[in-house]
């Protein structure tokens, strides 16, 4: 079924599949008070590469560019709590694909939506946290909101250090409702309100192995229950529920001979869509003199397809879920970045480039059918902080 | 003889296996680039784009490291 | 017989080996100047109410702490009030950069051993102890927030009272 040229852009979709499950990680340090007053800003813009024309049967090519300006601050207060603030502004405009169809040659091919106004999205997230003698405890609070969504989520942490501080645990719990609205629900008969809920654990322990060195363990899991389809996805019908299973694994590694630290970060992941996913990411945080942070990384990323995905509807499937969604579809992706850090005594700024190709080659597995709706994007970013 | 055996068995079982670090020994440990993020807004960045890019989520958490003060 | 020499041994030797100096006085150790090679001895400060002030360039709170105890300094120095801190960076040089955004005029030693904050029984970043006169420690203060230095005053004016 072709669409008209003329659907408003659905941004619904990076907040449906982000969700409040990138919950930001508020207190990166919490074990001790924050010294000081820290204000960050950044803005960052990032471009996804337009489709490739033979890829696409009908619509526009031109895929998204998206602006994004974030907000932080973090405050003491008194002597034993601190607040922080953090807020994520962002704007999107281009065209996404509403479906796939079977092109002359079998192979699958985009149905992309028209040209699109932009979509505002806003995210909000305040949190406390109070710090003991050797445990801290943190809450926060956050809403989401786009013309067609909103979400509002909340989250509990505890840590504790033991071991002369050497060691620690923490135990992290949110939750999450989300509710949509898609537009143009009944000139497109889409349905016209729906929700879900998301529910969260999250344990991890970390541990210092040397001067020089620290690793940390950790497991999540997460349920998702609901209306978990794509609204503006034709024929998009998924599960009621998705539990999905995190496992990951830190180390940090300072070299005193080359002065710059190793970070190492893996990443497993699996639900019961049948995705799993595998990432690994390596940094180089490189002094390059006792100002200036030169920071090169690299991310690398597979994963596998959900059991009810196929690169096109076709006929005579008796599967009750189905989606062509590049989300749910196999494939590798890769990407690299340059950053740098330059501090002085109160103030730094940064700057950072990066380059995301998606590509079925890059799959661990051998991939068959590439979803033509695979993104491959290009991001900058600029920014500082001030400490006060 | 027995018992000496086992007192030296733990007692070194239990050096071997905490090389405690002191907490002025934490120099390296509290520089920002020995951090589990170094750079808070750009990992929520990074974050926020994979999870609505890729098919996985979650995964972000961070525990314990750093200077250790108060 | 043997057996009971032998145990008395061990026991004798894990019972030295337990930080007897604890909170009673402080050991007449010698540590050299950061800035220069003079070594100040502790025990010649003997009749001064002393705060031991350990801290390393690496501590935040230290960035805060130190300007107060200066100001703190100035203040009492006349009155018989000393301040020694004790720096435990592994490298000098960390330290002398922070000394230049943070001057004190007060005594500041480099202890690159360990030594002496093991022997104070040092369990977290930074901590000072106060000393009455006979040296003796009166007062353990852990950590630094902002507003301690009211409470470190009292302290010390109370000790220079006595």
């Amino acid at each position: 079924m072709r669409c008209k040229n003329n659907i408003k852009k659905k941004s619904a979709l990076a907040a449906l599949t982000a969700s409040a499950l990138s919950l930001p990680a508020l207190q990166v340090n919490a074990s001790s008070q924050p010294v000081d007053n820290t204000i960050s800003y950044r803005y960052s813009s990032y471009m996804e590469d337009d489709a490739k024309a033979s890829d696409v049967a009908t619509g526009s090519t031109d895929r998204y560019d998206i602006d994004i300006q974030q907000f932080k601050i973090i405050a003491p207060v008194g002597r034993n709590y601190s607040i922080s603030f953090d807020s994520i502004f962002e704007t999107m405009s281009g065209a996404s694909p509403m479906g796939t169809q079977a092109g002359s040659d079998g192979q699958p091919q985009l149905v992309m939506s028209g040209a699109s106004i932009s979509e505002d999205r806003d995210d909000i997230t305040i949190g406390v946290t109070h710090y003991g003698e050797t445990m801290a405890t943190g809450l926060s609070v956050g809403r989401s909101t786009e013309n067609d969504y909103q979400a509002t989520y909340y989250g509990v942490d505890w840590e504790w250090e033991f071991n002369q501080k050497n060691s620690a645990i923490q135990v992290a719990y949110s939750h999450s409702d989300d509710d949509i609205t898609p537009t143009d629900a009944l000139l497109f008969g889409r349905i016209q309100s729906a929700s879900k809920d998301t529910d969260s654990i999250n344990l991890g322990f970390s541990q210092i192995i040397d001067k020089l060195s620290l690793i940390q363990f950790g497991i999540g899991f997460s349920k998702d229950s609901g209306y978990l389809s794509d609204p503006y996805k034709i024929n998009d019908v998924r599960p009621s529920d998705r539990s999905r299973f995190t496992a990951i694994s830190r180390y940090r590694h300072f070299f005193k001979n080359s002065n710059a630290a190793l970070h190492l970060d893996y990443r497993y992941y699996s639900d019961d869509w049948d995705v799993i996913s595998h990432t690994l990411k390596v940094a180089w945080h490189k002094n390059v003199t006792n100002k200036v942070q030169l920071i090169p990384s690299l991310r690398y990323y597979s994963q596998t397809e959900a059991n009810f995905y196929e690169p096109f509807k076709v006929s005579g499937n008796t599967n009750p879920f189905f989606s062509s969604d590049y989300r749910l579809s196999p494939y590798g992706a890769i990407s690299a970045g340059l950053q740098i850090i330059h501090t002085f005594n109160n103030f730094s700024y940064t700057a950072k480039i990066e380059r995301y190709e998606a590509d079925k080659s890059f799959s661990l597995e051998k991939v068959a059918v590439e979803n033509p709706g695979l993104v491959s994007y290009t991001l900058f970013s600029v920014g500082f902080d001030i400490k006060f | 003889m027995k018992q000496y055996f086992l007192l030296f068995s733990v007692l070194a079982f239990c050096s071997a296996c905490s090389t405690t670090i002191q907490p002025w020994e934490r120099g390296i440990l509290a520089k920002p680039e020995m951090q589990w993020v170094n750079d808070g807004p750009g990992f929520s960045l990074s974050n926020h784009i994979h999870f609505s890019k890729e098919g996985s989520s979650g995964g972000t958490m961070v525990v314990g490291g750093g200077c250790g003060c108060n | 017989m043997q057996i009971f020499i032998r145990t008395f041994i061990y026991f004798f030797i894990l019972t030295a080996s337990i930080n007897v100096y604890g909170k009673a006085q402080y050991p007449a150790f010698k540590l050299p100047e950061l800035h220069s090679d003079n070594i100040i001895e502790l025990n010649k400060l003997r009749g001064k109410v002393v705060y031991v002030d350990f801290w390393a360039s690496w501590c935040g709170p230290c960035r805060q702490s130190m300007p107060k105890f200066n100001a703190l300094y100035k203040q009492l120095s006349s009155k018989g009030f000393d301040i020694v801190a004790i720096n435990l960076d592994e490298s000098k040089a960390d330290a002398q950069r922070f000394l230049q955004d943070y001057p004190v005029n007060y005594t500041v030693l480099y202890d690159a051993t360990g030594q002496s904050p093991k022997q104070f029984g040092v369990s977290v970043m930074p901590t000072g102890y106060l000393l009455d006169r006979f040296g003796m420690v009166r007062y353990t203060h852990q950590g630094f927030r902002d507003g301690d230095e009211a409470k470190l005053m009292q302290e010390v004016n109370k000790l220079l009272a006595e």
